[in-house]
């Protein structure tokens, strides 16, 4: 399981976990982000262009946002159960109703921001600034 | 109204249909909207918001359909103020508006299984529908087959295929459009309950408990509706009257339209108050279940609910916190229900072929969205927008001046010498002549912005400019709003309508007007005419000292917005960062006539709220530039007195007594001013000004330019006596306007006022400081509020005084120290 953006251009996969404010939860499904779909992505960098269901998104995660993605390694068909999407469930996907100050994952960056993007508003100190990669 | 009338406007509105054009941005709505009504049409905004409000009729006999054009959105779920008139319009909830008879849902092929999400939530509502899959070319240059008629058996409404740009379909929607105004049936539609039964229980237990409550906001006069109805429809023409039977239901037997009082209430009438029974309730269930799904932070609970009764509220709260502890997650379980519903219904009717096309808009994309091709092209592409807009709009703004020029000369021989002469010359004419030469440059600006809008490019350009906002605390959604800012704030400001990120908008708002808009224009060359001679020129000609001294003068201002954005995200609208989504749709050739309604469009705007404004301004100036006129004060005056006696002494038909009489008409004027309103004032406060390197004049043209700095170089004009009324004022007028300023000398000095560290101070200021009163207006009212306005002035004023402080200091000091160096 990866974050979205560490995916490779022309990689696919299947979103698996989508975590984050539930109105930016809401969002993302209404655009069909949310778990169990497939996603290929085409552009991958601090704001990515990825294709799903047939058209394509651009999209910038920010701080309060990650999404899982489990990559298709050979074309093989991944299965990754819709269950964990169902609230009860062993894996909390998407964060219940939102109470302040009891955030359920940790604000901030979910991971080490490996792909050096500006995953902080911390510019312009602490901005490295990275070139999406090409295939 | 006489009896008559009333029958005939009732019977001829029993013959009107009404067409809401609803769907996802970017799927062509516009342009069917433009195809359907062509010039028939009308724009403006919906009361008490600044959403535009397009609608357009077309009619064949006595069949009339009038077709309302609504904002895109991706789900009625919504969190923008675009959305939430749209949401308002199909529930029947606006006075202006009444609600749709038919819903024309307009959908991209290509982008079938997303935007069938809206589609089905549009179709809970329970009006007849007709279903538009518009850009069915490109889906099919993609391999998709789509059998339409089979989607259309599934939904149980009419699909039409339709190619909107080249028109195809267009036909076939008209005809069933009039066919439906001739009173034919659309089959009703199947039930479509795709949501888990619980809600639906939570709906219709709310509603048994609610009972009358929630139908009060659709009742004409209720109290819920009187909230709502803010602004009272204004023209009596557009009396809300549905279908026929529709109206003859609500208001009885036609005899009841014989009294008067049914006449008046029929244009106080509030929206939905000729709803029937089972309309209303259709209503008012799919207004609970919206309210129920509200995300957090959603415009339905924050806007509509709080204008309800607060019983409606608390049960509506209580009902989402049963269903919460049901287990059911109210943010998610939307989304995941109905596209289950949606994949269900496109099984077997979208078939993709086994290899799929690389279309051209995702090879166009390889470069276009590339991380150095892409801004690179777009550097290219705004920098032919801007050259297009000198080259094309100044020979008729040229034009436009010769036009000014020659009736200003018929008017000055025509009226009679006088103060009413010199008013509307000076006052009126010039204040006409100031609004109307923005016109040109912006209708350019936007033709060039539309074409690049509907052939998809500005979509691009979000992304592009995406990782340079963000850093910033902004989005790339705001770089239109941005970008039309560099032509006018007014437009600017109201595009940010489109960012969904409440924060990033407000951001977006706030730094607007520092982005260099056109009115700087003028006096920004004429500042850099001053400070740097026109010939100028680095690496053999090819770059002009000017050019340098203007471009600097654009990157200042972007340079300041950014870091006020940056520091804004940092302290009193902290966020930033936010999500940012956007689908990017297929790249198409422009559709030349809405490209062409849209610059109409702005320009109407435009002259409505700059043109009133600047108009205004001009006369005010004049009045304040004029008066008082204590002819005393001016006979006495030192120059006055001295130049009489000059023109006393000479002969009448000596050479120099027409340019002594000249030059004491202009002495006149003068002293005119040094005793008017603004004149005392600016003497009062001429300290003020010392620091940054002006005198009165100078700080009295830059305060009169603070309601619109376009009249800032009418207004040096009129301070440093440079008009010359009525003759060629086109013909290097700027470079007589500049040569006479360098004469210019501080008062009692022979220091010259206009020294380039001046010039470059008032250069600074301008391109800091917001001067103008339309602009703080207009973010008013885009933020509901006076504060936003009120502290935009206050920080802007403050930035630009501190810069152009700073900057005369640091210039004056390396100038005298250049002058000894040289030494």
């Amino acid at each position: 399981m990866v974050l979205l953006e560490h995916l490779k251009p022309g990689q696919r996969g299947r979103i698996c976990r989508v975590t984050g404010h539930a109105r930016v939860l809401r969002r993302l499904a209404e655009y069909g982000v949310q778990p169990g779909a497939e996603v290929e992505m085409i552009r991958p960098g601090c704001v990515s262009i990825i294709r799903m269901n047939g058209g394509r998104l651009c999209l910038r995660g920010s701080n309060h946002i990650a999404i899982f993605v489990v990559p298709d390694p050979l074309g093989e068909e991944v299965s990754c159960s819709r269950e964990g999407a169902e609230p009860g469930g062993d894996e909390q996907v998407s964060p219940g109703p939102s109470r302040p100050g009891q955030a359920k994952f940790p604000r901030g960056p979910v991971s080490p921001p490996a792909d050096g993007c500006p995953r902080s508003t911390g510019w312009p100190f602490r901005w490295r600034f990275r070139w999406g990669r090409r295939q | 109204m006489t009896e008559e009338q009333l029958s005939a406007s009732t019977s001829s509105s029993r013959r009107l249909l009404r067409v809401a054009l609803v769907g996802n941005p970017n799927t062509g709505k516009t342009t069917l909207f433009n195809a359907l009504v062509g010039l028939r049409q009308r724009v403006g905004n919906f009361p008490g918001v600044t959403v535009e409000k397009k609608s357009g009729q077309f009619s064949q006999g006595p069949w009339t359909v009038e077709v309302v054009d609504l904002p895109g959105l991706v789900s009625l779920a919504v969190t923008s103020a675009d959305e939430l008139i749209t949401f308002e319009v199909l529930c029947g909830l606006r006075a202006d508006t009444p609600p749709p008879d038919v819903v024309v849902l307009v959908v991209d092929a290509s982008h079938l299984e997303r935007q069938l999400y809206l589609v089905g939530q549009v179709l809970e509502l329970g009006l007849p529908a007709i279903l538009v899959v518009n850009m069915m070319d490109v889906a099919q240059k993609e391999g998709k087959q789509l059998r339409l008629d089979e989607l259309g058996r599934r939904l149980g409404i009419p699909v039409i295929a339709a190619v909107a740009h080249r028109r195809q379909g267009v036909a076939e929607l008209r005809e069933m459009l009039k066919s439906l105004a001739k009173g034919e049936k659309l089959p009703p539609g199947i039930d479509r309950s795709v949501l888990p039964p619980v809600i639906d229980n939570e709906v219709a237990r709310l509603e048994s408990t609610l009972g009358e409550l929630i139908f009060e906001v659709f009742r004409p006069g209720s109290a819920a509706a009187k909230k709502r109805q803010r602004v009272s429809p204004r023209d009596t023409q557009h009396i809300p009257l549905g279908s026929g039977e529709v109206a003859g239901a609500t208001f009885g037997p036609g005899d009841a339209f014989k009294h008067k009082e049914v006449a008046a209430a029929l244009g106080e009438v509030s929206a939905g108050g000729w709803l029937d029974n089972s309309v209303r309730q259709n209503f008012a269930r799919f207004l609970l279940r919206r309210c129920l799904l509200d995300p957090p932070g959603g415009l339905i609970t924050e806007v509509l609910l709080p204008e309800l009764d607060r019983q409606v509220t608390a049960e509506v709260f209580a009902a989402r916190a049963r269903l919460s502890a049901a287990g059911i997650d109210l943010a998610t379980v939307e989304p995941d229900f109905r596209f289950a519903w949606v994949r269900e219904l496109i099984r077997d009717v979208v078939a993709q072929a086994p290899v799929p096309t690389v279309s051209w808009s995702e090879r166009i994309d390889q470069v276009l969205t590339h991380p150095w091709w892409g801004v690179l092209f777009l550097l290219v592409a705004m920098l032919v927008t801007f050259q297009a807009v000198y080259i094309l709009s100044n020979p008729l703004v040229d034009l436009l001046q010769v036009g000014l020029g020659w009736c200003s000369g018929q008017l000055s021989h025509a009226l009679p010498p006088g103060i009413f002469r010199e008013f509307v010359i000076g006052g009126l004419l010039s204040g006409v002549g100031t609004v109307l030469s923005f016109v040109p440059p912006i209708a350019v600006l936007f033709f060039f912005i539309g074409v690049l809008e509907d052939c998809g490019y500005l979509t691009r350009s979000a992304f592009v400019m995406d990782r340079w906002l963000a850093p910033v605390g902004l989005s790339g959604k705001c770089f239109i709003p941005l970008l039309t800012c560099f032509s006018c704030a007014v437009p600017g400001v109201m595009a940010t309508r489109v960012i969904d990120d409440p924060g990033d908008r407000l951001r977006a708002i706030l730094v607007a007007p520092l982005m260099t808009c056109s009115a700087r224009l003028p006096v920004f060359t004429l500042m850099s005419a001053l400070l740097v001679p026109a010939d100028a020129a680095l690496l053999g000609g090819w770059i002009k000292l000017q050019g340098i001294a203007l471009a600097s003068m654009y990157l200042l201002g972007i340079a300041a917005a950014g870091l006020s954005a940056w520091a804004f995200s940092r302290t009193i609208i902290p966020g930033g960062g936010g999500l940012f989504i956007l689908e990017l749709p297929h790249y198409k050739w422009p559709d030349i006539s809405t490209v062409l309604f849209r610059v109409l469009e702005r320009l109407k705007l435009f002259l409505k709220l700059a043109g009133t404004i600047i108009l205004g301004v001009s006369v005010i100036m004049w009045i304040l530039t004029n008066f008082p006129r204590n002819e005393h004060l001016i006979t006495n005056d030192a120059e006055v007195q001295r130049l009489t006696q000059l023109v006393e002494r000479v002969a009448s038909d000596s050479p120099e007594w027409e340019d002594l009489v000249q030059e004491l008409e202009l002495a006149r004027l003068a002293a005119i001013q040094r005793h008017s309103l603004l004149g005392r004032l600016g003497r009062a406060i001429e300290p003020i000004f010392w620091p940054a390197g002006w005198d009165w004049r100078l700080g009295c043209a830059v305060l009169a330019s603070f309601p619109a700095r376009e009249v800032v170089v009418a207004n040096l004009g009129v301070l440093f006596q440079l008009a010359d009324v009525g003759t060629d004022i086109p013909e290097g007028y700027l470079h007589r306007i500049r040569d006479k300023l360098l004469q210019v000398r501080w008062e009692g000095s022979d220091r010259r006022l206009f020294s380039w560290p001046a010039a470059l101070s008032v250069m600074v200021f301008f391109s800091l400081c917001v001067q103008c009163a339309s602009t703080l207006v207009i973010i008013g009212r885009e933020t509901y509020s006076w504060r936003w306005p009120v502290f935009v002035f206050v920080y802007l004023t403050l930035l630009a005084y501190l810069g152009a402080v700073v900057t005369y200091q640091v210039a004056s000091a390396l100038d005298t120290w250049w002058h000894y160096a040289k030494i």
